[in-house]
């Protein structure tokens, strides 16, 4: 079994010390996923603590432990839109620096680019090229249509395209299955 | 930069500077958490607004807001279980408290104080006195706050404070209040979560508590925000240990 696997099964037995390693192991993750929604710290912190917290009450509930990951990172997202969602009542969110038109002459670094994109785009790639989910995981993560998934990685892609190499652009890297399939 | 996707995201990801994992912060959430989905349908027939808060306790600490009912619970074994909570008089807090109780001093004028006594009868280590002191005004919360216990080298116990109220007003943050030598390094981080009109709103305070032993008993002196100076909280330490 993978170590979180492995934590994941003691903690549901109740092993105190087990739930805190648990919740150490997937801070981190937490933390990303929240971020790369929220993009403040104090949010993302905010976010991913009440997700952890979260996690730690409904872990019982969990039915598949092999899909913990897919589990929490919906948790973390939920809590994410939650804090985006006040932040909304709060004041007008209207900062995000989209990256449409931006050329390669621009010599803007793509990692910041990545952070202008739309949270909505900005947790897609992140949860594809860094968690390495596929299409239907992400799907279950956000609580969407697996085509809305492949159709918001295309648009990231299509936004970061002038920043890329041409040999990474389109199928292949971007799509995991092709919009099509569906 | 021309690079590929999978390394640029992996550069925008690696460059997130994740924070120290609090897990007691993220055990108060918890129970926060449980305690809020506990009560809430509770919380719903109570006139219309209602305050949680929510106080991780290595350092006691409390901000009350516009009060009606004032409730403290312990947790043992992960459960919550209620303190006793009186309205005393500084006399009676001394005959009530196991410990020394040091009677605050250098208070600045035009402060008004309630004296709370805390007990619990399964665990006398629950045992504390608070002392709340207000401005005229029963909208804001109490400028200045002061929590003693036992100091028996043992940590904190958990506790959990919940104030409900008729109405409620946007708690501030804290200015930072300089630790002194031999204080807790700790820092209590509160929850509040408001509840006006139906629509909650949530409020994250860090405080920084000047705490310290004397004659056996931990003092914790908290101040809001526009509420003391650090001149002043400095006056009333010096006026305490000098009793």
């Amino acid at each position: 079994m993978e170590p979180v696997q492995e934590q994941v099964a003691a903690a549901r037995r109740g092993d105190a010390n087990a739930i805190s390693d648990l919740v150490r192991s997937v801070w981190p993750d937490a933390y990303r996923i929240a971020w790369s929604i929220l993009q403040d710290h104090a949010d993302a912190e905010d976010a991913a603590q009440d997700a952890c917290a979260r996690m730690m009450t409904a872990l019982a509930s969990l039915r598949d432990p092999a899909r913990f990951g897919v589990w929490f990172y919906r948790i973390v997202v939920n809590q994410a839109r939650q804090k985006q969602r006040e932040h909304l009542r709060r004041r007008d969110l209207t900062q995000d620096t989209h990256v449409v038109g931006l050329t390669p002459d621009e010599r803007i670094d793509v990692a910041r680019a990545i952070a202008a994109l739309e949270p909505s785009l900005r947790i897609v790639i992140v949860l594809r090229y860094f968690y390495e989910l596929n299409s239907s995981e992400i799907s279950a993560v956000l609580g969407i249509n697996a085509v809305t998934v492949r159709w918001r990685l295309m648009r990231a892609h299509r936004r970061l395209r002038p920043l890329l190499e041409p040999s990474t652009q389109l199928q292949g890297e971007c799509l995991d299955e092709p919009l099509a399939s569906s | 930069m021309n690079r590929s996707l999978p390394a640029s995201v992996a550069d925008y990801v690696g460059k997130i500077s994740i924070p120290t994992c609090d897990l007691s912060a993220i055990q108060t959430r918890r129970i926060v958490q449980r305690k809020y989905s506990l009560w809430n349908p509770w919380m719903s027939t109570v006139v219309a607004a209602g305050i949680l808060v929510a106080i991780l306790a290595n350092v006691p600490a409390v901000v009350a807001q516009v009060e009606r009912v004032f409730r403290a619970f312990t947790i043992v074994n992960g459960h919550t279980v209620p303190l006793s909570v009186q309205t005393v008089s500084l006399e009676q807090a001394r005959s009530h408290a196991p410990f020394t109780v040091i009677a605050p001093a250098g208070i600045p004028a035009g402060l008004q104080s309630t004296i709370r006594a805390f007990s619990s009868e399964s665990d006398p280590r629950q045992a504390r006195v608070m002392f709340e002191y207000h401005k005229s005004s029963a909208d804001a919360p109490p400028p200045l706050t002061i929590m003693e216990t036992a100091d028996d080298g043992r940590p904190e116990p958990n506790v959990l404070f919940m104030t409900k109220s008729s109405d409620a007003v946007p708690v501030p943050s804290l200015p930072p209040v300089p630790m002194q030598p031999g204080d807790r390094q700790t820092m209590t981080v509160q929850d509040y979560k408001l509840v006006r009109d139906g629509k909650e709103k949530h409020f994250r305070i860090k405080f920084h508590p000047v705490s310290w032993v004397q004659n056996g008993t931990r003092v914790t002196l908290m101040s809001t925000p526009d509420g003391l100076t650090d001149k002043q909280l400095a006056a009333i330490r010096t006026a305490m240990q000098s009793r």
